[in-house]
């Protein structure tokens, strides 16, 4: 599949994933990811069989990105033992194929990358939130990494969120450039698009040693839980065929079909017939 | 020989090619001497946190990684490894390497308020693994030889009162699921829990039963005395004994509740 196509494909299993969640049909807490579907895609294409990655609570994304089946993600979300992972593992925890790793505790993954890059001796890929970076174990990890030459990618998806409170409003900001040049790691950063997602990921990947990768990502519509939900869920994304070219700011999506867009919606139209009928 | 030279015979020869590490654990005292003269070892920084969700990192990708540290106090700041990532693994079928920490019981003395957790039992019970007091000779050696580079996670523990003591050498009777036999006779009559082995023999008339914080713990095929004496120096709340008394009473209907620990004066204030 084509990666633009892949990032509809995942924004459209998503959809009906959240039509599933707002049934009641998940008795596990789900966590959507609207807008990380660039970052997820260029996951997929930079790392490989040999190149593990850790995740966190918010792994949805990823799953549909490197799995590409969205029944078997549903069906593990089930409890089904047709799941990803015999439907023993849920959301939160879910780890199959290349992902090695995935935590619901904040910032437990980062310990357990190092030690996997200390075991393999290969390039490991750890992904938390701006909300796991307050951790005292992403510190210590990333001084872990350095003074041991690990090749552990710390990959932050910084989203401005840790459930319902901004950055501004639960610490003061932080420069992550310079807390990265202080312990001599190399710093990268991107938007959320296809390509930057790319190039800052590719980059990291060849520093050899540990490297660090902030990605600013918008976390569309409703942080936890189904769209619509809590009053304060600010609907970014309209998902009906009319007001879904409507562009919508630092939408990976919208930047990835930008010269297509008549065929970007003829493609999602499509979509969501065979995503209900996989699904439902 | 020391029940610390004890340890380091038996136990270093089957770290080999095993990622070790610990703070300290080539300089000065070599932690206490848990780490000397043991090749090839890492000597980490001070993040205790770090150091055993790597630990499970190398586990869970089917490797062997052992961490010597200093005391069981500050395994704390580790804690949620070994609950929540040792679950993960377990879920996942990830317990295909092993992990093992070796570290210090501060039983010699009361040290301050911040080492006193003198008490292996709570830890293994919150996340369902076994933890060992080292204690004996055939003991060690046994343990060195089944359970260091097992598939999975065990906390190895030297009560350090005893830890430059000459060590205690008895020829074990049976062992099973969780415990080891000790003496001679018809009918166990002593039940050694923690660090009470030595107490343990000395009382005992017919069989000691040690048993390991192990949640595994089977009843053994031998009979209890009329009346048997429950040993246990933990000084956490709950008392491994009472683990152990609940499954010998399910299987025994003799068994009498344990009503007096004996609890070394020493360890706590």
């Amino acid at each position: 599949m084509e990666p633009r196509e892949l990032m509809l494909s995942i924004r459209a299993w998503q959809r009906t994933l959240n039509d599933h969640l707002k049934a009641n049909r998940f008795r596990i807490p789900i966590h959507l990811a609207f807008g990380y579907e660039g970052l997820a895609v260029a996951m997929d294409d930079v790392t490989s069989k040999a190149c593990p990655v850790v995740l966190h609570h918010r792994n949805i994304a990823y799953q549909l990105a490197f799995q590409k089946c969205p029944r078997a993600v549903a069906a593990e979300f089930l409890g089904e033992s047709d799941g990803l992972a015999g439907g023993r593992l849920g959301s939160m925890n879910l780890a199959s194929g290349k992902i090695f790793y995935t935590t619901s505790i904040l910032g437990n993954g980062l310990p357990v990358a190092c030690g996997l890059a200390l075991s393999r001796g290969t390039t490991v890929f750890v992904v938390f939130g701006d909300g796991a970076i307050e951790e005292g174990a992403f510190y210590e990890s990333l001084l872990f990494a350095r003074s041991h030459g690990l090749r552990v990618v710390f990959v932050q998806e910084n989203n401005d969120r840790s459930m319902a409170s901004t950055i501004a409003e639960r610490r003061c900001p932080v420069d992550w450039a310079m807390i990265s040049h202080a312990v001599g790691v190399p710093h990268f950063s991107s938007d959320a698009t296809l390509d930057g997602c790319r190039r800052a990921l590719a980059a990291a990947a060849e520093a050899h040693g540990p490297a660090f990768v902030e990605v600013r990502l918008p976390a569309f519509n409703n942080h936890a839980g189904a769209t619509p939900g809590w009053p304060t869920d600010p609907l970014d994304l309209d998902f009906t065929p009319e007001g879904f070219l409507r562009p919508v700011e630092a939408d990976p999506l919208h930047d990835a079909w930008r010269d297509a867009l008549d065929e970007c919606q003829a493609a999602w139209q499509k979509l969501q017939a065979v995503t209900r009928e996989e699904l439902l | 020989m020391t029940l610390l030279e004890c340890y380091r015979h038996h136990f270093f020869p089957r770290m080999e090619g095993a990622i070790t590490f610990g703070e300290n654990i080539d300089k000065a005292s070599c932690i206490s001497g848990l780490g000397k003269n043991l090749s090839g070892s890492r000597n980490v920084g001070n993040c205790e946190l770090t150091h055993i969700g790597a630990g499970f990192g190398v586990m869970m990708d089917g490797g062997h990684a052992v961490l010597i540290a200093k005391q069981l106090d500050f395994m704390l700041l580790g804690l949620d490894h070994m609950v929540n990532t040792l679950s993960f693994a377990r879920s996942a079928g990830k317990l295909t390497g092993s992990f093992s920490i070796v570290t210090y019981l501060c039983n010699q003395g009361y040290q301050g308020p911040q080492s006193s957790l003198v008490d292996l039992s709570g830890f293994c019970s919150l996340g369902g693994f076994p933890g060992y007091l080292l204690q004996e000779e055939n003991q060690i050696a046994d343990l060195a030889r089944t359970a260091l580079g097992a598939p999975g996670f065990r906390i190895f523990v030297l009560p350090q009162r005893i830890a430059n003591e000459p060590v205690l050498s008895l020829p074990i009777t049976a062992v099973g699921p969780g415990w080891r036999m000790y003496g001679q006779g018809q009918k166990i009559d002593v039940v050694s829990c923690h660090a009470t082995l030595a107490e343990a023999v000395s009382r005992s008339r017919g069989f000691v039963l040690h048993c390991d914080c192990h949640p595994d713990f089977e009843h053994p095929p031998f009979k209890l005395a009329d009346k048997v004496t429950f040993l246990d120096d933990g000084c956490g709340t709950l008392r491994w004994a009472d683990f152990i008394h609940r499954k010998l009473r399910a299987c025994d209907p003799f068994v009498v509740r344990p009503r007096n620990h004996a609890v070394n004066p020493d360890s706590f204030p």
